[in-house]
């Protein structure tokens, strides 16, 4: 499963954002996965899409290539576990967006995200401290 | 593996042949389980055979944005202009 992070869904939806080719693209090589969006990822994404325009699309998006809510299972234990991965990264001031997708990429190893934010290659990791497994290369 | 329960709801018509099914020796469980996989499967395979810069050409040409809506003014990568944005929006509405 594929977890979209808030870059390249704006990117996707905004034909003006400056990496919307890169995530068009990167969207074709991922179409064969089973693609997947969390809820503090698309409450970032409708910040940065404001316009009804913008959400239609984001809306049209999420249909059309099936995008599913990530599963999440025991709420509240994930609630501890992110605040727990909060505290550790609380220097670099991570989103709980970010603290989420490396708290369900720890749940299951399979898991892999799509990025463009520089941090989840280089500060963030999963809360063993592994690397958290990227859907694509920038 | 861990299972979990699923009750699923028929009319009259499709519950006749759920009992007939079950008499000549079909599990309903299994043949659920089979409807589940195969749909799946279906969805999979329709979103790989996605044209996808058609798609999503079909999305931008059907919601447009209006000529008055300004391009963004930061960068979404960039984490403190991000959060500055965020943060501006959430002070306008409570204005």
């Amino acid at each position: 499963m594929i977890l979209i992070d808030t870059t390249p869904l704006v990117a996707l939806c905004d034909p003006r954002d400056s990496l919307n080719k890169t995530a068009l693209k990167h969207l074709k090589l991922l179409t064969k996965a089973q693609l997947a969006v969390c809820e503090p990822v698309l409450a970032e994404v409708c910040f940065h899409l404001s316009a009804p325009s913008q959400r239609n699309r984001l809306q049209r998006v999420l249909e059309a290539f099936h995008v599913m809510p990530a599963p999440v299972v025991d709420a509240h234990a994930l609630w501890k576990e992110v605040f727990d991965w909060l505290q550790k990264y609380s220097e670099h001031e991570p989103d709980w967006a970010d603290a989420y997708l490396a708290v369900l990429a720890g749940r299951d190893r399979r898991h892999k995200v799509w990025t463009y934010d520089v941090e989840f290659r280089t500060i963030w990791r999963r809360p063993d401290g592994s690397a958290i497994p990227m859907a694509v290369r920038v | 593996m861990s299972s979990k329960l699923v009750n699923v709801r028929l009319d009259e018509k499709r519950l006749e042949r759920a009992r007939r099914l079950r008499v000549n020796g079909f599990a309903l469980s299994d043949l659920v389980r089979n409807a589940i996989d195969r749909q799946y499967e279906q969805l999979v395979q329709s979103s790989t055979g996605l044209n996808v810069e058609a798609v999503m050409q079909r999305i931008y040409d059907e919601y447009p944005d209006p000529p008055s809506l300004p391009p963004r003014d930061y960068d979404v990568r960039d984490r403190r202009k991000a959060k500055s944005a965020i943060l501006r929006k959430l002070r306008a509405k409570h204005r």
